[in-house]
């Protein structure tokens, strides 16, 4: 079971280096940049390029990137001046699973609890393993995608941010809320993973050599 | 085991149910400014909406219109403005000018104090304006220093020259001198925008890049200071008790609540949640009449870009039928229905007067547009001219609602008089838009445009050749010489300057039709019965908050 747990965050890890990568990458691709204004002169635009390194090769931009990601650091705004991209994300963090929570709670204890009483004791053991497969995701989408909620009303949430920051080419910002979401998402997969152990033994793990 | 499980996993998302519906911060609870009227003994709080969070709290760094509000309102500058639209003195004493209308010394008052416990000298303003020049700061309006012909604050701006050699400097403690390129009409006004508010440099070389970053990381001068920033939620700002003018200052707290969606607003101000809303396009039409609503009348002009990089755009004719068949006032009464008026010139009203008070606007009719017949006249000698197989001409659409309808009421007119021209969407967001419009890829784009400063020229020297917001890339030689001279030779000379800019504008919108004005922007308001004194201004801030007062 330790030894099933720990291939499978080595496979997390190797999922999160090629998602920021393949965002990296996409990022690239891209058209326009934070500073595209039309405010700005071109000697401005190339200053500004200069100044946040937008014109290094992409190698140079990865390479920097990811330096930085093993001291923790995530990069700064450009639309939000000089703000770490973690403080923005930490910010929105808590309204948005505030939301999301409240989503799930509404839309499947009630569910759950309507359920167990159906299907009695003996069948509940059985009826939980489809019930956290669609949890455990789900519980990640509520979180980070409620954008139309959080317009609504007027919610400082994950979401929105996501959608601003892709309109406007911040482009740490959205680097950072991929990889917050890309943890997110995979720590619920093995988390429902290892509860499906739990709720039935008979169901094995395989991931390397789990002879356990 | 099974059943220990089941039941914690219950118990922990019911719990979560309880924490979730018992936290605040989350939708339209919270503090509210309009609990009611407020008696002489209870603090008077104001409350408005923006639509996003304010970017940043450095006065250097800002670039958009909420930021700056909040700076102005929070940081004093050289001047402000009364309630009836006049420049008023703020830290300034009194200045002078040198007869050719380049130095200016502006003499401080003593009084006012940083948050911090500093005076605000003239130091201040000099390190502010170096900082905004200087390229390592990396301020998108870098070139508000040259846009003020500050000497050498192009060159400044673009890496030429060290921020030191800026024409500013502090004679002493309380007299500053700001030395120009040549003269500029609209400087005081101009000076009034957040990126020239003061900086303390003590302070902001304390915090380095993280200047402004939170409002512990900022620092105050002005009639309000900023008490608290929630992340996306709210920004309170409250009466700062050492602002030499305080005692006029009559509302105690001003909240700002960011409220994304326009419905939302609306309830809020329904229910007496918020004070004054901006109504979108669909809201306005049902509001207008209302004795709440207020239309303020802005400088921005909306009008349509034609790339003449494309065949069919680079005719003088088809661009003309184009203007001619676009039934402008349709678009401003049903599309917009916020009070905007219907323009067929650039050059907006309420940015200069003569002697006797007369808008510039007033001087120089321009010929309504609109005229079907006209126009098809014009399509069918522009379709001889370039006999090409076919005319298709894309309009870029943005994601708003909106943007979709103003294209599509586009290509209904376009194709209904306009026999033969095929008008296609080309779905774009704001930041690709740009891109396009930059690099030349598009062939017309609806454009808004608020001047950054008060100055007729503003919209003229926009579309002369080469000019890097020139997206349309126009080019007439005649009308770049008359830009030109009204900036340099005839600057000084009221009656010239304006019969030059009023050829040019001639040149440019009826004879040339380089560009297509559609309206003059305004913005309506829903104003609660209780605020006193709300006004909305063309110098910035638009809102000085210290205005304000709430009925008993």
């Amino acid at each position: 079971m330790k030894k099933y747990v720990l291939v499978r965050i080595m496979y997390m890890m190797i999922a999160i280096a090629l998602i920021v990568s393949i965002t990296f990458l996409l990022l690239e691709f891209m058209p326009g940049s934070p500073f595209n204004d039309l405010r700005l002169t071109p000697e401005q635009r190339v200053l500004l390029d200069e100044k946040y390194g937008l014109n290094d090769p992409i190698a140079v931009k990865y390479a920097r990137y990811v330096g930085n990601l093993f001291h923790g650091d995530l990069g700064t705004s450009f639309i939000f001046n000089n703000q770490n991209v973690s403080d923005m994300i930490a910010a929105r963090m808590s309204s948005s699973i505030l939301v999301g929570l409240q989503a799930l709670v509404c839309g499947s204890v009630v569910g759950i609890l309507l359920g167990i009483e159906v299907i009695l004791k003996h069948a509940v053991r059985n009826a939980l393993i489809p019930v956290v497969t669609i949890l455990g995701p789900m519980t990640v989408t509520l979180i980070t995608g409620s954008t139309v909620v959080e317009r609504i009303f007027s919610v400082p949430g994950l979401g929105n941010l996501l959608v601003t920051s892709i309109q406007s080419n911040d482009y740490f910002v959205i680097l950072g809320e991929g990889l917050v979401f890309s943890l997110m998402f995979l720590s619920v997969v093995l988390v429902v993973d290892i509860l499906y152990g739990l709720i039935d033994p008979r169901i094995r793990l395989t991931g390397g050599n789990s002879n356990e | 085991m099974k059943k220990l499980l089941s039941l914690a996993l219950a118990t922990a998302l019911a719990l979560t149910a309880l924490v979730g519906y018992g936290g605040g911060g989350v939708g339209t609870s919270g503090s509210g400014g309009s609990s009611g009227p407020a008696s002489s003994g209870e603090p008077k709080v104001l409350a408005f909406p923006y639509k996003g969070d304010i970017a940043t709290l450095d006065m250097n760094l800002c670039y958009d219109g909420n930021t700056a509000e909040v700076i102005c309102n929070t940081v004093a500058g050289l001047f402000t403005h009364t309630l009836d639209g006049q420049l008023a003195n703020e830290m300034v004493k009194d200045y002078t000018v040198s007869d050719d209308g380049v130095v200016y010394t502006f003499h401080l008052r003593d009084d006012f104090k940083w948050s911090n416990g500093d005076p605000v000298t003239a130091h201040d303003f000099v390190y502010s304006w170096r900082r905004l020049a200087d390229p390592n700061t990396g301020s998108t309006f870098a070139n508000y220093v040259s846009n003020a012909y500050m000497l050498n604050g192009a060159a400044v701006v673009n890496g030429e020259k060290d921020p030191s050699e800026l024409g500013v400097k502090a004679l002493d403690d309380y007299t500053l001198e700001l030395t120009l390129e040549r003269p500029v009409p609209y400087l005081l006004t101009f000076l009034c925008e957040a990126s020239f508010r003061p900086v303390n440099q003590k302070f902001q070389e304390s915090l380095g890049d993280k200047f402004g970053t939170t409002y512990q990381n900022a620092i105050y001068c002005g009639p309000y200071y900023v008490a608290d920033w929630q992340t996306e939620y709210e920004i309170r700002l409250e009466k700062n008790p050492d602002y030499p003018m305080a005692g006029q200052v009559k509302v105690d707290t001003v909240i700002i609540k960011v409220v994304k969606d326009g419905n939302t607003a609306l309830n809020l101000f329904e229910t007496g949640q918020l004070d004054a809303i901006e109504l979108s396009a669909e809201q306005a039409v049902q509001y207008r009449d209302d004795p709440r609503a207020q239309p303020y009348p802005s400088t921005n002009m909306n009008f349509l870009v034609l790339n003449e990089m494309n065949p069919i755009l680079a005719n003088a004719n088809a661009r003309k039928a184009i203007a001619c068949v676009l039934d402008k006032q349709f678009m401003v009464d049903e599309l917009y229905s916020n009070g905007s008026t219907v323009a067929d010139y650039i050059i907006p009203r309420g940015l200069d007067f003569d002697e006797s008070g007369k808008d510039f606007r007033d001087t120089s009719p321009i010929p309504a547009a609109y005229d079907l017949e006209k126009g098809k006249a014009y399509w069918e000698q522009a379709k001889q001219e370039l006999n090409l197989p076919e005319y298709t001409l894309r309009v870029q659409t943005g994601e708003s609602p909106a943007s979709k309808t103003r294209s599509e009421f586009f290509q209904s007119q376009m194709e209904k008089n306009l026999e033969g021209l095929t008008i296609e969407f080309d779905y774009v967001t704001s930041k690709t838009g740009i891109e396009n419009e930059i690099s030349g890829d598009f062939d017309t784009t609806f454009s808004t445009w608020n001047v950054d400063y008060l100055d007729l020229s503003f919209f003229i020297d926009m579309f002369t050749t080469g000019f890097y917001a020139n997206t349309g890339r126009y080019s007439n030689p005649e009308f770049d010489k008359l830009a030109e001279l009204a900036s340099t030779e005839y600057i000084n000379d009221k009656e010239k300057r304006w019969d030059a800019l009023r050829e040019a504008e001639r040149i440019l919108v009826v004879e040339g039709m380089g560009v297509v004005p559609i309206y003059q922007e305004s913005k309506l308001f829903l104003v609660a019965d209780r605020v006193v004194n709300y006004h909305q201004s063309v110098i910035t801030p638009t809102r000085a908050f210290a205005n304000m007062d709430i009925t008993q």
